[in-house]
């Protein structure tokens, strides 16, 4: 049985309240794989919730010693301190996690001594870009990060890893080793050691990282993930570690399933969703300034009630609609005046406010825009806003319109999005506008 | 495989005396192809929203959903429908005979159906 499968059952118990369950199978998988991090974060949890306080935080001190961007780790940490009386320590790893996982499903839970507000920091962005696949952004912003907090080795190792994602592979074995004299145990830093050894041939020494990184991660999911990423994997890795479930746990498949990826545990590298909304970082940010014009939020109603029931058989009824649509058309149009009304009806200012937590790529998109990074913005845009969460990218362009210098692209695609929800009303008063501000640019460019 | 819009919108573009198409399926965005080099896109999909908005304000003057459309303004004519969740808009010069223009973009949305149920029946995406 795969001994994460076992850790998530453990974690089900300790959230059913059974820390003692919880602490019996995970020290069963603990006997086996005395350092696999994610038992020990299970570990740290369980001790939490049985007051043994010093145990916890040796668990979730090896825990950051390993991944020191887990947001789990990151807040377990954050409340012992606080339960310390230390909050300037608590607020301090508060902030580290509302940086590495602004998505944490925990991060809005109170914590004494600790301000809740996130803010935009060179490092929340560097990490926003990261996982956005933006290494070269990353890089960029994470240096400025280390510049402000030198002694702040998850932000090493972030900026390593973006040097790494862009094949700047000396530059990232300097900071990987930076990482690794503070955190012997870092794995992501181990993982791209071993690479970095491999291409220069020196296999020895990347198979005795391999074997570290094994220890802490038996099942070497983040290696396979890591090394999933290159053009070339020359990597060579074991196969994952399976071993016996323990008394009391069952190896059903349906109960592997359902266990599935958690969010507690996910790194941030993988965007979770959390299970409630959380406060964006962007809804509490500085104040914004305030436009003249903003585009307003769709108003008007869907083309379509696309929460309509599927008709039983779409392809008869697709046939069907064909065959009429044929029949009007062959039959005659129907002529239509051409109204004298502009297309573009006025703009009034309105707030843009929306409930919708920001995803992490819009907030980097507005910030940029805000800097006036017009071509980075837009290239976020573009590559994010075609993703699901239409609501709110329609709320980050429509902020990101309001801002001054706003380009016709901006608008263009912000016409897409409220397309894409069957709002043609809001898509031609957007359309319209870039149009404008193409021949505006245009006339300004002929003159 | 290309979307089947961008296809239909081709072969529509390429029809005698079109300028331009935009095809609009819900959901999506409105995908446009054009042989006059005085259209863009970005017009395109201005077309696309302004008749779907005009749709949205027929159907709430309780006229119901339009099927079909067409104007023509001194240099140009648009003929256009809507089947299920397509809207087609074909624009063409006002000197080419609506009939014809009727019929050809018929025939050809008439084919795009027939091959794409086809598809559909062999369980190509």
């Amino acid at each position: 049985m795969s001994p994460r499968k076992i850790v998530d059952q453990a974690h089900q118990l300790l959230d059913g309240g059974d820390p003692d369950g919880c602490m019996r199978i995970i020290g069963y998988v603990l006997d086996i794989f005395p350092n696999y991090y994610q038992a020990r974060l299970v570990r740290a949890l369980a001790f939490e919730t049985l007051a043994r306080m010093s145990d916890s935080a040796d668990d979730a001190a090896f825990v950051l010693g390993v991944v020191p961007h887990n947001g789990t780790a990151l807040l377990l940490s954050a409340r012992l301190q606080s339960r310390k009386g230390d909050g300037q320590q608590a607020q301090k790893l508060w902030t580290r996690a509302a940086e590495t996982d602004p998505c944490h499903a925990d991060l809005g839970n109170t914590i004494d001594g600790v301000n809740l507000t996130p803010r935009i920091t060179h490092g929340l962005l560097g990490y926003t870009y990261l996982r956005s696949g933006w290494p070269e952004l990353a890089e960029r912003l994470l240096r400025a990060a280390i510049e402000s907090d030198s002694v702040r080795t998850d932000i090493r190792l972030a900026l390593a890893e973006s040097l790494w994602s862009i094949g700047r592979l000396e530059d990232c074995r300097r900071h990987s080793r930076t990482v690794l004299d503070h955190h012997p145990d870092c794995l992501k830093a181990l993982l791209m050691m071993a690479h970095i050894f491999t291409e220069i041939g020196r296999t020895n020494h990347a198979a005795e990282l391999l074997d570290r990184a094994s220890s802490l991660d038996p099942e070497q999911r983040l290696a396979r993930e890591m090394y999933g990423r290159l053009e070339f994997d020359r990597m060579s890795l074991a196969e994952p570690a399976s071993i016996a479930p323990p008394p009391g746990v069952s190896d059903r498949a349906k109960i592997d399933a359902e266990a599935g990826e958690r969010d507690w545990i996910a790194s941030p590298e993988q965007d979770s969703t959390p299970e409630q909304p959380v406060k964006s970082v962007a809804d509490s940010a500085e104040p914004k300034e305030v436009k003249t014009v903003v585009p307003p939020p769709s108003t008007g109603p869907h083309l379509h009630d696309t929460s309509a029931p599927v008709a039983p058989d779409p392809e008869a009824a697709e046939q069907e609609q064909m065959a009429d649509a044929s029949a009007a058309i062959d039959s005659g149009g129907t002529d239509v005046g051409i109204s004298e009304e502009p297309i573009v009806p006025a703009m009034e200012a309105q707030s843009p406010v929306t409930e919708e937590p920001l995803p992490p790529s819009a907030i980097a998109a507005i910030e940029l825009a805000r800097e006036g990074y017009w071509d980075e913005a837009m290239n976020l845009v573009r590559v994010h806003s075609a993703e699901d969460d239409l609501q709110a990218w329609e709320a980050a362009l429509r902020e990101i319109c309001g801002l001054d210098e706003a380009p016709a692209t901006a608008w263009e695609i912000l016409g897409d999005v409220y397309m894409r929800q069957s709002l043609p009303q809001d898509g031609a008063r957007a359309y319209a506008q870039a149009n404008e501000l193409k021949e505006q640019a245009l006339n300004r460019d002929g003159s | 495989m290309m979307d089947p819009e961008i296809g239909l919108a081709e072969s529509l573009a390429s029809l005698e005396g079109v300028r331009s198409a935009v095809v609009w399926r819900l959901g999506g965005v409105p995908v446009t192809a054009h042989s006059h080099e005085d259209f863009s896109s970005l017009r395109g999909r201005m077309l696309s929203a302004a008749v779907g908005a005009f749709d949205t304000d027929i159907d709430r003057l309780g006229f119901g959903q339009i099927s079909q459309i067409w104007w023509q303004s001194d240099d140009a004519q648009c003929v256009g429908f809507r089947a299920g969740e397509w809207q087609v808009l074909v624009v063409a010069g006002a000197e080419l005979g609506v009939a014809t223009l009727r019929s050809n973009v018929a025939e050809t949305v008439g084919k795009f159906w027939d091959e794409t149920a086809k598809r559909d029946e062999n369980g190509v995406n």
